[in-house]
């Protein structure tokens, strides 16, 4: 599939994450929430099994298993960093735009460790792009 | 602007807001960069295993400290939770199979773009009033898209 299809489809399932979490605020405590997003990855992630060639599994070295588990440990601990900011008097107002920038940490990353770099045009659309999704995350403390 | 910082929040180190909130920003930094060196070495559907495997002792935490009335809630609740859980998924597995193919200095930014969405479903379900600095942000946003792709 082509790539940017690909982040379409990101864009609005994440889109529409955020709309379900307004929904269900009052329905669900948010670290029982944390709880039913995991159970909703492993129902969806799970069966992705059948789709993995038959050596797949053996074929992982070390490295990238660790590098996986960690992967999903960070971004745990990172909502869990979050999620203990609000309880601690952190003003949502605050704290969701400004955890919306991450991804100029990944940026940031990527050009020090992979050697990726952008155009002025591309650079200038990746601050607007992040900077807007911050922008659009604000919302004034009730 | 009020800030409801309660007096046992007035606490220094690790556990003051502002430090929480710089370690989720950077932990969630960190997670997109793994991602992509996920990404260049195996498949989406490795890397969303992992990646569910990785994220597995925190459902399991987040079980045991809330007990089993708030985490089983209303029928709507658990709904909700499961959908939230399921478009997670779909998020992340297209997330991982576009870092595959371009570099997460493009994918990143791009992404993080999705609140569009959300703002745009609220005011159309939830007839949620968009305030100005939305859609200034919105604007940003489109134009960081169109820059971008």
């Amino acid at each position: 599939m082509n790539w940017l299809a690909l982040v379409a489809i990101s864009i609005a399932a994440w889109g529409a994450v955020g709309l379900l979490q307004k929904i269900s605020s009052n329905l669900l405590d948010p670290t029982a929430l944390v709880f039913w997003v995991i159970v909703g990855l492993l129902v969806g992630s799970v069966p992705l099994v059948a789709w993995l060639p038959a050596s797949t599994p053996l074929g992982l070295s070390g490295g990238v298993i660790a590098m996986g588990l960690l992967s999903g440990l960070t971004n745990a601990l990172g909502s869990w960093c979050l999620f203990r900011a609000l309880k601690n008097g952190a003003a949502a107002s605050i704290v969701i735009p400004f955890t919306a920038l991450y991804p100029l940490i990944t940026v940031l990353l990527a050009f020090a460790f992979l050697g990726e770099t952008l155009s002025l045009r591309q650079s200038l659309g990746a601050l607007l792009a992040i900077g807007g999704g911050a922008l659009l995350s604000y919302e004034p403390s009730a | 602007m009020t800030r409801p910082n309660p007096p046992s929040a007035a606490r220094a180190g690790l556990d003051h807001w502002l430090a929480l909130c710089l370690a989720c920003t950077v932990l969630w930094g960190v997670w997109g960069f793994l991602s992509k060196l996920l990404a260049d070495r195996v498949g989406a559907i490795e890397t969303q295993l992992l990646f569910t495997l990785g994220m597995l002792p925190a459902g399991l935490i987040a079980a045991w400290r809330v007990g089993a009335a708030a985490l089983i809630p209303s029928p709507r609740g658990i709904v909700y939770g499961l959908l939230n859980g399921l478009l997670t998924a779909l998020g992340t597995l297209c997330f991982f199979a576009a870092l595959g193919r371009v570099s997460a200095s493009i994918v990143s930014p791009l992404i993080a773009a999705y609140p569009l969405v959300t703002v745009a479903l609220a005011a159309l379900i939830l007839r949620e009033r968009i305030r100005p600095l939305q859609i200034a942000g919105a604007l940003c946003a489109v134009i960081g898209l169109a820059l971008l792709s």
